[in-house]
């Protein structure tokens, strides 16, 4: 391969639509921890709105124990942390521009990332989070209510989904898709 | 405009010509649109921004792209073949596909930029697409500690 003495090619050569494309081809560890070290252009590029359209961290899982005492499910700190950092760069990154974000069924989010990415992601249409064991009725509260636009929702099958619902119906006035993992025959008791 | 069936010439920045069937040319916007404009009866058509190598290159890919009878699988084993060239050769034509606005050429080079950065180290992703590193170290490391969230 010519390497010698042949002039080097700028990337600015090419339009910044086709850096974005190529970017959208790589996963998120890539994504957030490679691409941004190549140069200060596809630092900034990795800021692109498409590419964040949909964060999908269900790469990521906790690690947990079951336990049969509260709180039930344990979560060890290195992966709460790593949680905690990836979200931070995430969101940095994505300057509100998320839409959909969908975490993984083991992935326990607790009260203080609920209300960092619900801060951060003002534009949610559909939110898929299966798992919460590690949340509370004031945080998930608070976290819809910045969920204006939210369209649709995956959550856990709770004994008392009622507040949600509540919740939901006075803050998102576009909702339309509830999908409940696990039994919804409680719902029937709503009124 | 020119009458069909007629070979027109492309020339290239240092000179060199290709005769090419007309209806292999007029499938691309800028070729049709430059056609449509240019005196009949000179036919010959100017390409400022490329060379004869580069171009050599193109008509090389568009005369098997349009060959008639060609399978799927031939035209893979060509294309195939066809990538195995420099990086900054392939920005070459890259550039070239993009200024003749021919949008299935222009994929088939991104596709083989990524096969080639795929899962590889900063330092080789640099190096493909040209990329001068413009950190300090210090910035360099700075970014790197900023965004690491992987590691243990």
């Amino acid at each position: 391969m010519d390497k010698g003495d042949a002039p080097v090619r700028r990337w600015e050569d090419l339009d910044s639509n086709i850096l974005v494309k190529i970017l959208q081809s790589f996963d998120l560890f890539q994504l957030t921890y490679a691409i941004p070290q190549v140069c200060r252009a596809w630092q900034l590029a990795c800021s692109d709105p498409l590419l964040w359209k949909t964060l999908d961290l269900s790469v990521l899982q906790s690690n947990f124990i079951r336990i049969s005492i509260e709180p039930y499910v344990f979560v060890d700190t290195p992966s709460r942390e790593k949680l905690t950092r990836l979200l931070q760069i995430c969101m940095n990154l994505s300057r509100g521009n998320i839409e959909t974000l969908i975490f993984h069924y083991n992935l326990y989010v607790d009260k203080n990332q609920l209300t960092y990415t619900a801060n951060r992601c003002p534009r949610l249409k559909r939110l898929v989070m299966p798992a919460w064991e590690k949340l509370e009725k004031p945080a998930i509260c608070r976290a819809i209510r910045k969920w204006k636009d939210l369209e649709s929702l995956t959550m856990p099958s709770l004994e008392k989904p009622a507040y949600v619902i509540k919740k939901i119906a006075r803050s998102c006035k576009k909702f339309s898709e509830l999908k409940i993992m696990g039994t919804c025959d409680i719902l029937l008791h709503l009124h | 405009m020119m009458s069909l069936g007629k070979l027109i010439t492309l020339k290239t920045n240092d000179n060199e010509e290709f005769k090419l069937d007309k209806t292999v040319a007029v499938k691309l916007e800028i070729i049709k649109n430059i056609v449509q404009d240019v005196d009949c009866t000179s036919n010959v058509i100017p390409l400022p921004n490329i060379d004869g190598k580069t171009m050599t290159k193109v008509v090389k890919y568009w005369k098997k792209h349009s060959e008639e009878g060609v399978t799927e699988v031939q035209l893979k084993n060509f294309d195939q073949d066809f990538l195995k060239m420099s990086h900054s050769e392939l920005h070459d034509v890259h550039l070239a596909a993009k200024y003749l606005d021919d949008n299935q050429l222009k994929e088939v080079i991104i596709q083989e930029f990524l096969d080639r950065i795929k899962g590889k180290p900063i330092e080789e992703i640099r190096e493909v697409f040209g990329i001068v590193n413009d950190y300090t170290p210090e910035e360099e490391e700075e970014v790197r500690r900023e965004n690491a969230w992987a590691f243990e």
